[in-house]
């Protein structure tokens, strides 16, 4: 009798530690009126923006709100982070995942992100707009989430990753889908009509970015094929640039590593994928042919709704 | 990954062919890991094991803190074929049952504990087949059917799964037309071959997606029983029963963020008491039956939701053993953040027999949960939880839980951990 009285106890202190403890708050600004009021970082252009140098293998959380540097963008003024990318080890994998999250009063919202990549000039060399990233709805221990993945060959035709959101994403909104409907797909049952909720895009929030070696595994595969993430990929948050901000056209200093950074097996077995093309040096490209069809997801996400609405 | 299916975890088998060194050319199979699954360790007070409480006479039980096996289903499909508008998808599915008494429990079903393995679903989903029917499904196999429940009691309303085929969603500008064919055999003890099987089939028939009003719609359904009999079971001159169940489902989808369902099902005969499935033994009495039920989630605040289901079912047989069952029951959590969470389960079930000699039956039950899940909301898992669940009922009348229990007690207690997932 004394472990099941033991156990009560316990759950009872459980109970009442729940009670006790207070209701989060979320950490993102109640809205983006900080946004108006800021001023931009960076009258130059492009050119002149803080960049933050990134390894071929890592992974960060960039943290956009008050703290995060402004800039007037063509598509509007927003807080942006500009990544700079390796040069010499070789092709790179990309992903970004926007996390939905709730406000005070319990609604979605989550930050749009706008993805250009830059020259070494600060040219834009390509642009992956909001609705270019894919939605994923909650699963497991995953929340609602936007992911983008693309592939990258470092150079002087693709040196900077930024990441900023735009006007015209911010008057938009993510359409997620209703738990009872994700339950209902999982366990077969008949998926109810149930009005699915929609995410206010936010100037504020959170972008997840992993960057690793194009054609390294990851997944629940990985420690069997290898070259998982090694014990010091610890990941880091980034509020604001560091003030190693480069100057357009300059080479990151990284790139005076020679060859011996590059895995030779790694790139080719990109190469041999076939689901996973290798781009041509220096020319960004969409990692693989599911990816591309997955661009605009949110046509996608209706066209879906109403196959699996039964 | 697609959005019309549910992929929660995807095995690239072209990965696993690259690393074993495997031709370029190996084509990617993506396959979907998906199922259910709950368990956990429980005691009631006084001593002994886990007792789950359960109104005598009644088809559920309200489940928060009240379920006392490990269930799982653990399921594998996969798009094997997608072009230019055609999709085959497999899909299969086994169901594992034990009572969680021990560490190494078999599933081989010889024992009287009820322990086993079940194959549920093996079938095939060929969408856009049919030319002049592009979103329409043809399907065979065994399969969960458009199965609807209240998840609060784990009670099945409409549920004809089994082996069959049919094809569903077609079309029709007002509505989407499904039909099938399903089958759940039994055996029938007036024949003279008791054990041979009688093959109960199922037409199902259902319209949904009829626009009733600004965020509602309707589904009406159909299902017809009947027992397709040999040759030798023809000349036994034993008439089985036949079976008919008539639903009517309205949905509310912009309900306080969640959403309400009312039902009214009408059954007569085979189909009494059941989800569809028609029971076509010889020795099932006639009668009819009237269902209504009214069930949804809603939500309270930004940090309380609320789960509540009602059921009102009358069977009335002409053996006069029928009986009246009334459900009530309501869950209301409150999130402290979006990980933990407290639960509150009230659930009341009364089950009046037709026959006025007979006894009521009566049980109430209240659970307590402090609740740790990926997520926030009623419908977010896993979730791990501790619960305490206190229950009564008129023990004059009728034990409503294991052994744990003694006959003659009316009230019990009982506390535990439990986990449950969805993916």
């Amino acid at each position: 009798m004394f472990l099941p009285r033991l156990t009560l106890t316990a759950l009872c202190a459980a109970l009442l530690a729940g009670c006790a403890a207070s209701a989060e708050r979320p950490s993102t600004p109640a809205d983006d009126a900080w946004l108006t009021r800021a001023d931009d970082c960076c009258t130059a252009g492009l050119g002149d923006l803080p960049a933050t140098a990134v390894d071929a293998r890592q992974s960060l959380t960039l943290r956009f709100g008050p703290d995060t540097p402004v800039h007037a963008f063509a598509g509007g003024k927003a807080p942006f982070h500009l990544l700079a990318l390796p040069h010499r080890q070789g092709p790179l994998r990309v992903t970004l995942t926007s996390q939905v999250t709730r406000d005070a009063d319990g609604e979605p919202q989550v930050f749009a992100p706008v993805v250009v990549l830059l020259d070494a000039r600060g040219e834009v060399q390509r642009r992956f707009d909001w609705r270019e990233f894919e939605y994923h709805s909650a699963l497991g221990f995953q929340g609602d989430r936007l992911t983008l993945g693309f592939a990258v060959s470092p150079g002087t035709g693709a040196d900077r990753v930024l990441i900023t959101t735009s006007d015209e994403a911010l008057a938009a909104r993510t359409e997620l889908l209703h738990p009872a409907r994700i339950e209902a797909r999982a366990r077969h049952l008949a998926e109810p009509p149930v009005v699915n909720p929609k995410a206010a895009h936010r100037a504020s929030g959170e972008v997840r970015v992993e960057v690793r070696p194009l054609g390294e595994a990851t997944g629940i595969l990985a420690p069997l094929i290898g070259d998982d993430l090694s014990d010091d990929d610890a990941p880091s948050v980034i509020e604001a640039p560091r003030q190693t901000a480069m100057a357009a056209g300059s080479t990151p200093s990284r790139d005076a590593g020679a060859l011996e950074g590059i895995d030779f097996r790694r790139l080719i077995r990109a190469a041999l994928a076939p689901a996973m093309p290798v781009p041509a040096p220096g020319s960004p490209s969409s990692s693989s042919s599911a990816e591309r069809s997955h661009h605009a997801s949110e046509r996608r996400f209706h066209s879906a709704m109403a196959r699996r609405a039964s | 990954m697609r959005l019309s299916r549910f992929t929660p975890f995807t095995l690239s088998t072209l990965a696993a062919a690259v690393a074993l060194g495997a031709s370029a050319s190996a084509q990617a199979v993506d396959v979907d890991f998906h199922g259910y699954a709950r368990s956990g360790v429980g005691a009631t007070a006084g001593g002994g094991d886990q007792a789950c409480f359960q109104a005598a006479g009644a088809s559920a039980k309200y489940r928060l803190g009240n379920e006392c096996e490990t269930y799982a289903e653990l399921g594998l499909g996969s798009t094997l074929y997608e072009q230019d508008g055609k999709s085959f998808y497999f899909d299969s599915l086994v169901a594992y049952v034990n009572e969680q008494g021990n560490d190494f429990e078999s599933l081989d079903s010889s024992g009287s504990d009820g322990n086993t393995i079940a194959l549920r679903q093996m079938n095939v989903q060929a969408t856009g087949v049919i030319e002049a029917l592009p979103n329409a499904t043809v399907w065979a196999g065994k399969r969960f059917y458009q199965r609807h429940d209240i998840h609060m009691n784990d009670f099945y309303y409409w549920d004809v799964s089994g082996p069959g085929g049919g094809i569903e969603n077609i079309d029709l500008g007002f509505g989407r037309l499904s039909v099938a064919w399903l089958r759940n055999s039994s055996t029938d003890e007036d024949f003279p071959d008791s054990d041979q099987n009688l093959a109960n089939d199922t037409l199902d028939i259902r319209v949904a997606g009829l626009k009733t009003n600004p965020g509602g719609e309707l589904e009406i359904g159909y299902d017809y029983g009947a027992a397709n009999l040999t040759d030798a079971q023809e000349e036994a001159d034993v008439d089985p029963e036949k079976g008919h169940l008539v639903t009517l489902e309205h949905v509310q989808g912009d309900w306080f963020g969640g959403f309400n369902k009312f039902v009214v099902q009408y059954g007569k005969d085979g189909a009494i008491g059941g989800s569809g499935r028609s029971n076509t033994a010889s020795t099932v009495p006639d009668g009819d039956m009237i269902r209504v039920i009214d069930h949804g989630q809603v939500n309270l605040s930004p940090n309380v939701d609320m789960l509540y289901a009602t059921i009102y079912e009358d069977q009335d047989l002409d053996n006069g053993q029928g009986q009246t069952w009334t459900s009530a029951g309501i869950r209301p959590t409150y999130y402290w953040s979006d990980t933990m969470s407290t639960a509150m389960e009230l659930g009341y079930d009364h089950v009046d027999p037709q026959d006025s000699s007979q006894e009521t039956a009566d049980l109430t039950k209240i659970t307590f949960a402090q609740q740790w899940s990926a997520g926030r909301g009623a419908f977010a898992r896993p979730v791990v939880r501790a619960f305490v669940t206190y229950a009564s009922w008129d023990g004059d009348v009728y034990n409503a839980a294991s052994e744990s229990i003694d006959d003659g007690e009316d009230d019990g207690l009982t506390y535990g951990l439990q986990m449950e997932a969805w993916w």
